[in-house]
């Protein structure tokens, strides 16, 4: 799992950012991380269109922050 | 801060006229007899281009009102736009822009399919969160695993919400659902997210809303009963949700509270109109405001008390659950229902003698929020 990570200060980002609302630093680097425990998760039944008619949607701990990951 | 003289709406539901046609059902009312004294409009709508190919909306809607002329702006904070339209008029007015303000909530949605229209609400997510593929109603889905685990809460208190919402909205004619339910008929509706089901998301509907706001001087010049804008309060929490230390908190909704609060001098209203887009929200968010103890409004919910004879009645309208979420007129219809119950004319929904009432919309999760307390003095 990619991460963004900012340079001056190491706070993580799942969501890629301009700033850093810690620091306010404006450079980033990515980095890999390895995904955590799955702090809840859900089975939807009615997805948006453009994406399979059923997965699940998990908000997952990974290092510093957490991730949003679709698990068919 | 100013008042709202007038109200108008149109009944929500799959509705066969025209985005043009239903915004001028609501505001029709509000204009005869006044064409000459509305100076700006200011209109809610979120996805006028997404559902029906236009863009202008405002423009278009004065002139096929034929306010030709009369300056006006379309205010988008996707299903929260109705309560960012009232702080724009109130702001319009306070800052002596404009006198008379025609509020006006619209969205024609059931052009689309569900998952289509799943899809459109979905473009508010940040990029990559969005990309995962959640839906906003999955998000829901989310928080209500996480409010049973933490609160120790039943099942059936957030179907229990929806029993009460659709209750209220059988006795609101302008409601998309009229028809009552049972607990057992929610809880064997269709899953949507596990584990909430049909019943307790709200609709996909059409409709229009419409106020007209003055000055406190000016209010009794319109109306014998004016309702008046006490305070109100707006507040964001970060659009991304993997940012936030928690999804069951909505800071936005607590922030926004506190701040109307504060400018209203109030501690407790009389009823509240929240943010229900899915039922467990209405817990979260009377929780967050304060109207219910933390951790507690589902059982406050089972005791009846957010009922409409109850000590704290919430979404006497029928909520977004039963009253149907047309976006951009969702918000400004809570303050149409604020003003009729404040002003004793909510017919077979009518609380007791409220003296003020509050009403929450909300973007997104949570994304932002607009807090307004309404009462029957300035
Ligand atoms: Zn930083």
């Amino acid at each position: 799992m990619k991460l963004y990570a900012c340079v001056k200060c190491g706070m993580e980002f799942f969501e890629r950012r301009a700033v850093c609302p810690t620091c306010r630093g404006e450079e980033f680097m990515e980095r890999e991380a390895q995904l955590g425990e799955a702090l809840v998760e859900t089975q939807l039944f009615v997805t948006p269109a453009g994406f399979p008619e059923k997965y699940k949607i998990s908000l997952i701990k990974v290092d510093g922050t957490k991730a949003l990951v679709r698990r068919e | 801060m100013t008042a709202i003289v007038a109200a108008g709406l149109t009944k929500f539901g799959k509705r066969g006229e025209s985005l043009l046609e239903i915004a001028a059902q609501a505001a029709l009312p509000i204009l005869r007899g006044r064409w000459d004294e509305v100076d700006y409009v200011v209109v809610s709508n979120s996805y006028s281009g997404e559902f029906t190919s236009t863009s202008g909306i405002n423009t278009q809607i004065t002139t096929y009102l034929s306010l030709d002329e009369v300056p006006s702006v379309r205010v988008d904070n996707t299903s929260g736009s109705g309560g960012s339209a009232l702080l724009m008029a109130n702001s319009l007015i306070l800052s002596n822009t404009a006198r008379r303000v025609l509020v006006l909530g619209v969205e024609k949605m059931s052009t689309m399919r569900t998952r289509e229209v799943t899809s459109v609400i979905s473009s508010l997510l940040m990029p990559r969160e969005r990309e995962a593929g959640p839906s906003l109603p999955s998000l829901a889905a989310l928080a209500a695993k996480l409010y049973i685990q933490r609160y120790n809460a039943s099942r059936e208190s957030l179907a229990q919400v929806s029993v009460k919402d659709h209750r209220n909205g059988a006795k609101n004619p302008y409601a998309h659902f009229t028809k009552e339910v049972s607990l057992e008929e929610v809880l064997s509706s269709p899953l949507v997210a596990e584990p909430l089901r049909a019943y307790e998301y709200s609709p996909i509907s059409d409709g229009a809303a419409a106020l007209l706001m003055v000055s406190n001087q000016e209010a009794y010049s319109f109306t014998g009963k004016p309702i008046f804008l006490k305070g109100v309060g707006a507040y964001s929490t970060s659009t991304s949700l993997t940012s936030r230390e928690d999804l069951l908190e909505l800071k936005s909704v607590r922030e926004a509270g506190i701040r109307a609060m504060r400018q209203a001098r109030v501690s407790k209203v009389d009823f509240a109109e929240l943010h229900d887009m899915a039922t467990v929200l209405e817990l979260i968010q009377a929780e967050e405001l304060g109207l219910l103890p933390k951790g507690k409004a589902w059982m406050a919910t089972m005791e009846g008390r957010t009922e409409l004879n109850g000590d704290i009645p919430i979404n006497t309208s029928g909520g977004l659950v039963s009253k149907g979420h047309p976006i951009g007129a969702s918000g400004v219809a809570q303050s149409v229902e604020a003003f009729l119950q404040l002003r004793k004319e909510a017919g077979d929904r009518q609380v007791k003698d409220p003296v003020t009432g509050l009403s929450l919309s909300m973007a997104g999760f949570g994304n932002s929020s607009v807090v307004t307390i309404y009462g029957v003095e300035p």
